[in-house]
């Protein structure tokens, strides 16, 4: 143990202390961030359970576009394998799916365990001209300008059999490509798209399975927002946003949307748990607040701000995190253990403080 | 810690007659009456009551990815509205894991498997079992739809490597049993297929269903796996499918075969292709093979879900889904489709199929070979099953639901001419022994020496939905952790698994496929202990040999 973590850990006490107390008088606390593993986030909604906080995550489009399709209207996905390997017809839809291709290389190998798949034919929509780069085995590429959802539209019409009023040739044979997918997958960025779109996407992807398959594969959330998600629903029941002020979960996006309520005067202190970030929101300037940032965040602890330093999870301490590779968690290993406490150690230190009244 | 539960009425019809007796538990297990007058440190006054094991369900979605993946289609199914005790947080968040855990338990569960656990999902699936509280679960292993099985099928592999696949897949996900859904049918599927029987042939691979359900059943006795190969058969919910149940007992050749949810393929078809009950000609096929279990898969009425793996069967049920919203996920080999559905009394379809399900029950000459589950939550919640062994044990009960069945319901079905009615024996048989028997857990659904001490009081209520809805008294490992009728605190069980031995070079093998596949290596099946940090979740449960 160096100097340094030495002297981190002998100011926790203290620190969790000031915590509990920040906590203790707070009429509505709020937890958000969780960029974090899935230990910290069960940790993270015992405290709002104990405390009637509201409790948010970072990857607002992952809840504001893709979760509230699923629940308004359902969805068709892949896996990241399956796209990868199935796929005979890939759509990279709006510039965010071209990023993620060529950031992640997920079509940078022609291998597959499907030797029958054959070469990839790729459609790029709405993608401000831009193709990936990083995609092998291509048969042929198209290209479609012009703005996403409208182009979505347009598809699904023609898709549909109705005459489309202004449809380009490259638009018609675009409606062709799709219908003679054997396994299409359209590879989207929900950040790239409203609600709106995102379901029209959805629609036109559920139109298109009457006479072939095709299925979708949303570029994943932001720091860990699938698996602060999906460890929100079996624990309360629903996804997040989630608020505890009765006693029980109550999913609302607006309601408990922590921009909101800290604009609005309604949380009176923030625990922002961000392990593996991002940095503390704009709105914690000028919110008592409770930070769980890593080493180096630059964050300040001062009276109010109370800033507690925590390993990074995969990193300073083994963590099971959101696997986009395989579309699960997966346990992560330490690839360089140290002293610094979990966050869901902290979390758990703050939750028994408040229950013995200690602050 | 010795333990007295004294003066109930004992049933359970594998220690003898029911009788007023005591039962005595140390240190977790039940034992003989102590020599001499050794005093108790507990004394449980159950005088009056029914004393049972805990119970035992071996067919309920309760984890996973798509069990979430349905919470998230259909918050307005679950919405909370009950502030939970200091003492249970989260245990009135509706269709959360506490949630699940408590309600099983003050009905007297103690042990339910969950019966998809998927190879890609395992972690997960095992993450949410390991935060249901006070039960102890257990999960199958999903096989058989997989591209690295069906590719041993289509190389023509040897019998000891399909063996080792198959134990490799089990021992890595940490299942308790295997399960192999419509055989080939979402292989297909992801092909582009909308129908698939017993020998149809998955495209690319050149295996039928049949082939891929006798592979299965060979190699699960190949590894010594106590639980019978666990088989969502083809043609789920279609008239006539009792054909391909009929078949598929051929098929098996005297071998062990459990079918999940028989009910749904408990459908015979009239001249013009209509829906009729085929309940006797099942209970007769099974009474002919007395290799063959079954759970019912009970419909119950009311909104409810369907989650399944058999992806054919949900994107042909979709047509269906109430509210109109539904999710198809193609996974890495089955996946998931998840279609709202609303049983409802006004629909002679579903009233018929809630009548096919008691026939099933009321026919099967033994208790012990066809088991109560809904399909939780395909055919209803579990919540039901206090209901629905009130409607086993009264007759009259029963007469009064079907009084107002529909005409073409009631002229579909011979459930108004059964007599029967279970007794408390049966019930014990079938929701206790039975399933822990099936299930490879001989030390639970008893209450023998050595016994697990996981049991059960209940009032000998005449009302026997307030009877088995909340128990008096439960105790897991002996300790109390239910009284009347409410959980007392979140206690934590047990996940039981297998841990089959395999060839090395499977190791190797599987290493190169999934590195191949996913890019991950073996951690893409992994669950880890250290993944539970300081929780013992996991027991090791013992192979036939």
């Amino acid at each position: 143990m160096s100097a340094d973590t030495k002297e981190q850990l002998a100011g926790l006490d203290e620190r969790i202390a000031r915590a509990v107390g920040l906590l203790a008088k707070a009429r509505l606390p709020l937890i958000s961030g969780l960029g974090a593993d899935v230990d910290a986030v069960r940790a993270a909604l015992l405290l709002a359970q104990k405390t009637g906080a509201a409790v948010d995550h970072a990857a607002a489009a992952h809840i504001a576009v893709e979760l509230r399709v699923t629940a308004d209207a359902g969805h068709m996905a892949t896996t990241s394998a399956e796209a990868r390997n199935r796929a005979d017809t890939v759509v990279f839809a709006g510039p965010g799916a071209i990023d993620f291709a060529d950031d992640s290389g997920l079509f940078a190998t022609a291998e597959t365990p499907y030797d029958w798949r054959g070469d990839r034919t790729v459609l790029c929509l709405g993608t401000g001209g831009r193709v990936p780069s990083s995609v092998a085995a291509v048969a042929a590429t198209h290209l479609v300008g012009g703005p996403l959802a409208g182009r979505l539209g347009a598809l699904k019409a023609i898709v549909a059999g109705r005459t489309v009023a202004g449809a380009d040739a490259a638009l018609t044979a675009a409606a062709e490509t799709l219908k003679a997918a054997r396994f299409g997958v359209v590879v989207v960025d929900p950040a790239d798209l409203d609600r709106f779109g995102f379901e029209l996407l959805h629609a036109l992807v559920k139109d298109l399975n009457d006479t072939t398959r095709f299925t979708t594969l949303p570029v994943p959330a932001s720091h860990q927002g699938r698996g602060a998600n999906l460890v929100s629903t079996w624990t309360t029941g629903g996804r997040l946003r989630v608020g505890f002020g009765r006693g029980y979960p109550e999913q609302d996006d607006w309601q408990f949307d922590g921009t909101r309520l800290a604009a609005a005067g309604e949380a009176d202190v923030l625990v922002w748990v961000g392990p593996l970030g991002p940095g503390l929101p704009d709105y914690a300037t000028n919110l008592p607040t409770i930070a769980l940032v890593p080493p180096g965040s630059g964050a300040t602890d001062s009276a109010d701000h109370v800033v507690i330093e925590v390993g990074v999870p995969g990193v300073d301490h083994g963590a099971v995190l959101a696997d986009t590779v395989v579309d699960g968690f997966s346990f992560v290993p330490a690839s360089a253990p140290s002293a610094l406490p979990t966050a869901a150690a902290i979390l758990a230190a703050i939750t028994a403080g408040l229950a013995t009244g200690a602050s | 810690m010795l333990i007295r539960l004294k003066g109930g009425r004992v049933v359970d019809p594998t220690q003898g007659p029911s009788s007023v007796r005591d039962v005595w538990i140390r240190d977790g297990r039940v034992i003989e009456a102590p020599q001499g007058d050794e005093p108790a440190d507990v004394v449980h006054d159950v005088s009056g009551k029914v004393v049972m094991a805990g119970a035992v369900d071996v067919h309920s979605h309760i984890a996973g990815g798509n069990v979430s993946l349905a919470r998230q289609l259909l918050p307005e199914l679950h919405v909370s509205e009950d502030p939970a005790s200091a003492a249970l947080p989260f245990g009135t968040a509706r269709w959360s894991s506490w949630e699940i855990g408590r309600l099983y338990a003050e009905m007297g569960f103690t042990t339910v498997v969950e019966p998809a656990l998927t190879p890609t999902a395992a972690l997960h699936t095992h993450l949410e079992l390991a935060d249901i509280p006070i039960i102890d679960r257990g999960a199958l292993t999903v096989v058989g739809n997989d591209d690295h099985f069906l590719k041993l099928l289509r190389d023509g592999e040897s019998r000891d490597a399909i063996r080792d696949a198959i134990a490799y897949h089990l021992k890595a996900t940490r299942g308790l049993g295997i399960k192999v859904i419509n055989a080939g049918g979402p292989a297909a599927f992801h092909s582009g297929l909308r129908t698939f029987d017993l020998d149809d042939v998955v495209p690319h691979y050149g295996a039928t269903s049949r082939r891929i359900v006798e592979t299965l059943l060979t190699a699960a006795a190949d590894i010594g796996i106590p639980h019978p190969l666990h088989l969502h058969a083809n043609n789920l919910g279609v008239p006539g499918a009792v054909d391909t149940i009929k078949a598929t007992i051929a098929a098996a050749e005297g071998r062990p075969l459990h079918f999940a949810h028989i009910q749904f393929y408990a459908y015979g078809k009239d001249a013009d292709g209509g829906m009729t009950s085929a309940a006797e000609e099942i209970s007769a096929a099974m009474a002919a093979a007395p290799n063959i279990t079954a759970d019912v898969g009970q419909v119950m009425f009311g909104p409810t879900v369907t989650i399944s793996l058999d992806l054919m069967k949900q994107w042909s049920g979709k047509a269906y889904a109430s509210p109109k919203k539904w999710t198809i996920f193609d996974g890495d080999a089955e996946g998931g489709g998840i279609v709202p559905f609303h049983y409802k009394t006004s629909n002679w379809i579903n009233q018929l199929q809630w009548a096919i399900g008691l026939e099933l029950f009321l026919r099967s000459e033994d208790p012990a070979r066809m088991l109560m589950t809904t399909d939780h939550p395909n055919g209803g919640l579990f919540t039901w099953y206090p209901t629905i062994l009130a409607l086993l044990m009264d007759k009259e009960l029963r007469d009064r639901w079907t009084a107002v069945l529909p005409e073409q319901a009631k002229a579909r079905t011979g459930l108004m001419s059964l007599e029967r009615e279970y007794t408390l024996e049966e019930v014990a048989t079938m929701t206790r022994s039975a399933p822990a028997k099936l299930l490879g857990l001989p030390d639970r659904g008893h209450l023998g020496p050595g016994a697990v001490a996981d049991v059960s009081v209940y009032d000998d209520n005449p009302d026997r939905v307030a009877m088995f809805t909340g128990a008096r008294l439960v105790l897991k490992d002996g300790n109390p952790v239910v009284r009347d009728g409410k959980a007392l605190g979140w206690a934590m069980g047990r996940t039981h698994q297998l841990s089959p031995d395999y060839d090395g070079a499977m190791d190797r093998r599987m290493t190169t496929y999934l590195t191949d596949r996913f890019g991950v290596g073996p951690s893409a099946f992994a669950v880890p202990d250290a993944a539970f940090g300081e929780r013992e979740n996991f027991q090791v449960e013992a192979l036939l040999k």
